[in-house]
C-alpha cells in the first residue's frame, strides 16, 4: 500500500516538475516572440492618408519578423471604431494599431469615444505640422501682419478648420490664445475642404496640417506664413516657424502605433525596437517625406508622453469652455 | 477658363494602358446590360446594387466600371420592353411602344439592332456634349462657396416637386423623410450628436449606400416575391440583329433631334431618362413627317427613344461633376460612390482630379463602343434572359443587395440599416411614394444643411449674403421659377384671358 501511496506522490510529483518544465520551456520559446501572423489595424479606410503613409510599416515589419503582417483597416465614425477594436484586441503582442489626435479629439464627437489608458504607446513614426496659410493674394505677408490685423479687427478674421473638435479646429483655438486674438471658426467637412475655402478667398486663414496646404504653396497659389514645427522645414526654408516669430506654439496632428494594455513586458520592447529600427530605414523616411508628412521618431515613453499632453490640453480646453459646443454658434 | 485646354481630354488617358481599366469597362457594361434586360431590374437597382463593389477598386476603375454598368444598364432596358414589352429600366417605357410592335410581327432582331445603334449615337453625342459644356460650368469652380453649394443643394431639393409621379404630396413627404434621416449622426458645424442613440456606429450618419441598396434592391425584390405568378411572358427567338446600313442612315435626323432632346433633359436634374425617352418619342410623333406611323412598329419609333435615354446619361453627369446634383436616381447613386472614393463632386472636381475626370469623358465613350459590340453580338442571347425563371433570381439578388451593404465598411450594422430601408421602401412603393424621392432628400438635405450654416458664419448671420452673390442669386432665381413657375403661368394666363373677354 505504502509503496503504491509512494508511487502515486512521485508520479503525481514528476507530472508536476514535467508541467514546470514545460512551462518553463514555453517561457523560453515565447523569446522567439512573434510567433504567429500578425495584424495592423489601421482605424481608416484603405487608400486614405494614414493607411497610405502606414502600409509600407506593416511590409517593413513582415520582413523584420518574417511573418505576415496583416492590415486590417477598421474604419468608420471617425476613427472610433477602429481605435476600440485595438483596445479590445488580444493583449498577446500580434495585433496593434496606429492612433492620431483624432483618437484623442473623438470625445468631443463621440458618444462612447476610445479611452487611450486602454492602449500602451509603442512609437511615434511622423507628425503633420499644423501651419498658419493664407491666400497668396492677400495682404499679410508674415504672422505678425497677420496677428496685428486680427487684433485691430476682432472677430472679423474667418479660419476654417476640419469640424467642430476636429484637430484643425483644436490647432486654431490654441493658436488663438497663444496669439491672444479673436477669430471666426469656419468649419468644414474633410480635409481637404478649408485649404479649398482659402484657395477660393471664402476664408481668410486656416491652420490645416502640411500635407494639406503643400501643394498650394508650391504652386504659389497660398501663402503658408508660419509652421508648427521646432525647426523649420527642408521643403519650405523660408517659412518661419511659430517659435522663432514668438508664438509658443508647436501642434500638429502626430501618428504612431499603440498596443491593447496587458501585453508582456518584453513583447513590448521587441516592437518598440522594430519600430525604431524601420524609422532608421531610409526607404521609409522618404516615403513619409514625399507624403508630406514630417518622420519624427519618439520612443514608447516619450510617445506616451506626448499622447498625455495632448489629452490634457484638450483637457483644459474644454475646462476653459473654449470647445463650448454652444459658445461656438 | 484653363480647363478649356486640350489636356482635359487627355490626361487620363494613361490610365487605359491598364488592362484592368479594360476589364472593369467591359464587365461593367455586360453587367449593366444583363440587369438592364432583366424586367424589373432598373438601372439605378444596379448601380445601386454594384457600387459597394467598386470601392476596393482604384477610383478611375471603379469609375469605369460603374459608367459601364450605368451606359449598358440604360439601354439593356430596350430588350425587355422590346421583346415582352416589359421595359427592363423605366427609361425604356417609350421603346416598348414600337418595339413590341415589331417584335410582334416578327421584327424582333431589327428593333434590337436599331435600339443599340440609336442608343450608341445618343450615348456617343451625349459624352461630347458633356466633355464640352462640362469643364466650362466647372470653370467657375472656385468662385463657389458655401452660399452658393447651398443654393444649388436647395435647387435639387426642389427637384423633389417634379420626379415624384403622379402624386406631388406624397413626393414631399418621401422627401422629408430623407432630410430627416439625412440628420442622423454628429453635426459638423456645432459638433451635437443628433439622433445617435448612443450608437458609435450612427456618428457619421446612415449611410447612403445600404439605404439605397435597402429601397431600390430589396424592396423591389419584395414587390416581386408579392407579384410572383401575375406575369406571363413570351418569348420569340431572335433573328437579324443587325440591320442594313440604309435603313439606319435614313434615320440620321431622328438620331440628332432625339440625342439632343436626350442630353438636354438628362441635364435638367430631375428628368432623367425615362422622361427623355417619353418627350423624344413625342417629339417625333408630333413632328416628323413620317410620325404618323409610329406605334404601328416602325423603326423610328424604337431609334427615337433609345437615342434619347442613352443620351440623357451623359446630359445627367454634367450636373454631377460640376455642380454636385445628382438629376436622377442613377447618377444620386454615382454620387454616393464618388463620395465614398473620398471625391467631393462639384467644381473642385475639376481642379483637384483632373486626370480622373478626364478618364470619365474616356471611359464614358469606350463604354459606349462597348454597349455596341455586345449588344449587337450578344442580343439573342440577352433576349433569353426574360425566361430566367424567379426562383433564382430573386435569392441571387437578394444575396447580392446583402454584400453589397455589407462590403460597404464590412459593418454588419449595415446590413441592418439595408434591411429596414428595404423594408420601409417597400412599404412606400405600396403606398405610392417615391424612393426617388428620399433618396434626393437624403443625399442632398446633409449639404444644404451644413453650407448653408456654413454661409451664415461666413456672412455673420446676413442672409442678403444669397441675394448679393451673383451665382448663388441666379440659382436662387431657378429655385424660385422651378417651384412657383406653374402658378405663375397659370395666373398670368387667367389674368390675360380675363383681359380679352373684359
Amino acid at each position: 500500500m505504502r509503496n503504491k501511496k509512494l508511487l502515486l506522490v512521485s508520479t503525481i510529483g514528476l507530472l508536476c516538475l514535467l508541467l514546470l518544465f514545460a512551462g518553463m520551456n514555453n517561457a523560453v520559446t515565447a523569446e522567439e516572440f512573434p510567433e504567429d501572423d500578425m495584424t495592423m489595424i489601421i482605424p481608416w479606410p484603405s487608400g486614405g492618408f494614414t493607411d497610405v503613409a502606414v502600409r509600407p510599416f506593416a511590409h517593413w515589419f513582415e520582413d523584420y519578423f518574417g511573418e505576415n503582417v496583416v492590415i486590417d483597416n477598421i474604419e468608420g465614425a471617425g476613427g472610433v471604431i477602429g481605435s476600440q477594436a485595438i483596445e479590445d484586441a488580444d493583449p498577446d503582442g500580434h495585433t496593434f494599431g496606429t492612433t492620431s489626435i483624432s483618437t484623442v479629439t473623438a470625445r468631443l464627437t463621440a458618444p462612447d469615444p476610445p479611452d487611450m489608458d486602454k492602449v500602451d504607446a509603442l512609437g511615434q513614426i511622423f507628425t503633420s505640422p499644423a501651419t498658419l496659410t493664407v491666400n497668396a493674394d492677400s495682404e499679410w505677408e508674415t504672422i505678425d501682419e497677420f496677428v496685428e490685423f486680427a487684433r485691430e479687427n476682432p472677430g472679423t478674421v474667418t479660419v476654417a478648420n476640419t469640424g467642430v473638435g476636429a484637430s484643425v479646429h483644436i490647432f486654431a483655438l490654441a493658436f488663438e490664445e497663444i496669439a491672444d486674438i479673436d477669430v471666426v471658426h469656419v468649419p468644414y467637412d474633410g480635409s481637404e475642404q478649408p485649404t479649398v475655402a482659402v484657395l477660393g478667398g471664402h476664408v481668410d486663414a486656416t491652420l490645416n496640417i502640411l500635407p494639406d496646404v503643400a501643394d498650394h504653396v508650391r504652386t504659389g497659389d497660398l501663402r503658408m506664413l508660419a509652421i508648427g514645427t521646432h525647426e523649420r522645414h527642408d521643403d519650405f526654408p523660408d517659412v518661419p516657424t511659430f517659435l522663432e516669430e514668438d508664438y509658443d506654439f508647436t501642434m500638429g496632428n502626430y501618428t504612431g502605433f499603440v498596443i491593447p494594455t496587458g501585453v508582456e513586458e518584453y513583447r513590448l520592447d521587441i516592437l518598440e525596437e522594430a519600430i525604431a529600427k524601420a524609422m532608421e530605414d531610409e526607404e521609409l523616411i522618404k516615403h513619409l517625406e514625399d507624403a508630406g508628412y514630417v518622420p519624427e521618431y519618439l520612443n514608447a515613453e516619450e510617445f506616451s508622453e506626448a499622447i498625455d499632453q495632448t489629452v490634457e490640453s484638450i483637457d483644459e480646453m474644454i475646462e476653459e469652455g473654449l470647445l463650448d459646443i454652444e459658445a461656438e454658434e | 477658363m484653363e480647363f478649356l485646354s486640350l489636356e482635359l481630354y487627355t490626361a487620363g488617358l494613361h490610365f487605359f494602358t491598364n488592362p484592368l481599366v479594360w476589364l472593369a469597362l467591359f464587365t461593367g457594361t455586360f453587367i449593366g446590360i444583363v440587369f438592364g434586360a432583366l424586367p424589373g431590374l432598373t438601372a439605378t437597382m444596379t448601380l445601386a446594387v454594384f457600387v459597394p463593389f467598386s470601392f476596393g477598386m482604384d477610383m478611375v476603375i471603379a469609375f469605369a466600371f460603374l459608367l459601364g454598368l450605368y451606359k449598358g444598364a440604360v439601354y439593356g432596358g430596350s430588350i425587355a420592353a422590346i421583346i415582352a414589352n416589359i421595359p427592363g429600366t423605366p427609361s425604356a417605357i417609350a421603346t416598348g411602344l414600337d418595339g413590341y410592335a415589331m417584335c410582334r410581327q416578327g421584327n424582333a432582331g431589327k428593333a434590337i439592332g436599331i435600339a443599340t445603334i440609336a442608343s450608341a449615337i445618343g450615348g456617343l453625342f451625349s459624352v461630347f456634349i458633356l466633355a464640352i459644356f462640362a469643364p466650362v460650368v466647372a470653370s467657375f469652380a472656385l468662385r463657389f462657396s458655401a452660399q452658393e453649394f447651398a443654393t444649388i443643394a436647395l435647387f435639387g431639393i426642389s427637384i423633389i416637386a417634379f420626379i415624384s409621379p403622379g402624386n406631388l404630396v406624397k413626393g414631399l413627404i418621401a422627401g422629408v423623410l430623407g432630410l430627416m434621416i439625412g440628420v442622423v449622426g454628429v453635426d459638423t458645424i456645432s459638433a451635437h450628436q443628433r439622433f445617435v442613440f448612443g450608437q458609435t456606429e450612427l456618428v457619421e450618419g446612415i449611410d447612403i449606400i445600404p439605404v439605397m441598396i435597402g429601397v431600390y434592391g430589396l424592396a423591389e425584390m419584395f414587390t416581386q416575391i408579392m407579384e410572383k405568378g401575375v406575369k406571363e411572358r413570351i418569348v420569340q427567338r431572335v433573328t437579324d440583329i443587325v440591320p442594313d446600313i440604309s435603313e439606319i442612315l435614313r434615320l440620321w435626323a431622328t438620331y440628332i433631334r432625339c440625342s439632343i432632346i436626350g442630353v438636354f433633359v438628362g441635364a435638367i436634374p430631375g428628368a432623367g431618362g425615362s422622361i427623355a425617352g417619353i418627350v423624344a418619342y413625342g417629339q417625333e410623333k408630333r413632328f416628323s413627317s413620317s410620325g404618323t406611323k409610329m406605334g404601328t412598329g416602325c423603326l423610328q419609333g424604337v431609334a427615337a427613344p433609345e437615342a434619347a435615354n442613352n443620351a440623357s446619361t451623359g446630359g445627367a453627369l454634367i450636373p454631377l461633376l460640376t455642380l454636385g446634383i445628382p438629376g436622377d436616381p442613377m447618377t444620386a447613386v454615382l454620387m454616393a460612390a464618388l463620395i465614398i472614393q473620398g471625391l467631393r463632386p462639384g467644381p473642385m472636381l475639376f481642379e483637384e482630379q483632373m486626370p480622373f475626370v478626364s478618364s470619365i469623358f474616356i471611359s464614358a465613350s469606350l463604354a459606349v463602343l462597348f454597349m455596341l459590340l455586345i449588344g449587337l453580338v450578344g442580343a439573342k442571347y440577352f433576349a433569353r434572359l426574360i425566361s430566367l425563371p424567379e426562383e433564382y433570381l430573386i435569392p441571387a439578388i437578394l444575396l447580392l443587395c446583402l454584400i453589397g451593404a455589407y462590403g460597404t465598411r464590412n459593418w454588419l450594422f449595415d446590413v441592418l440599416i439595408l434591411v429596414i430601408f428595404g423594408v420601409i421602401g417597400f412599404i412606400l412603393r405600396r403606398c405610392g411614394f417615391s424612393p426617388a424621392c428620399l433618396c434626393l432628400g437624403l443625399i442632398l438635405g446633409p449639404i444644404f444643411e451644413s453650407d448653408l450654416r456654413r454661409a451664415m458664419i461666413l456672412s455673420g448671420g446676413d442672409w442678403s449674403t444669397f441675394i448679393t452673390r451673383p451665382i448663388s442669386f441666379t440659382v436662387l432665381m431657378a429655385t424660385f421659377l422651378v417651384l412657383f413657375g406653374p402658378f405663375l403661368k397659370k395666373i398670368i394666363k387667367k389674368i390675360f384671358l380675363s383681359g380679352k373677354q373684359g
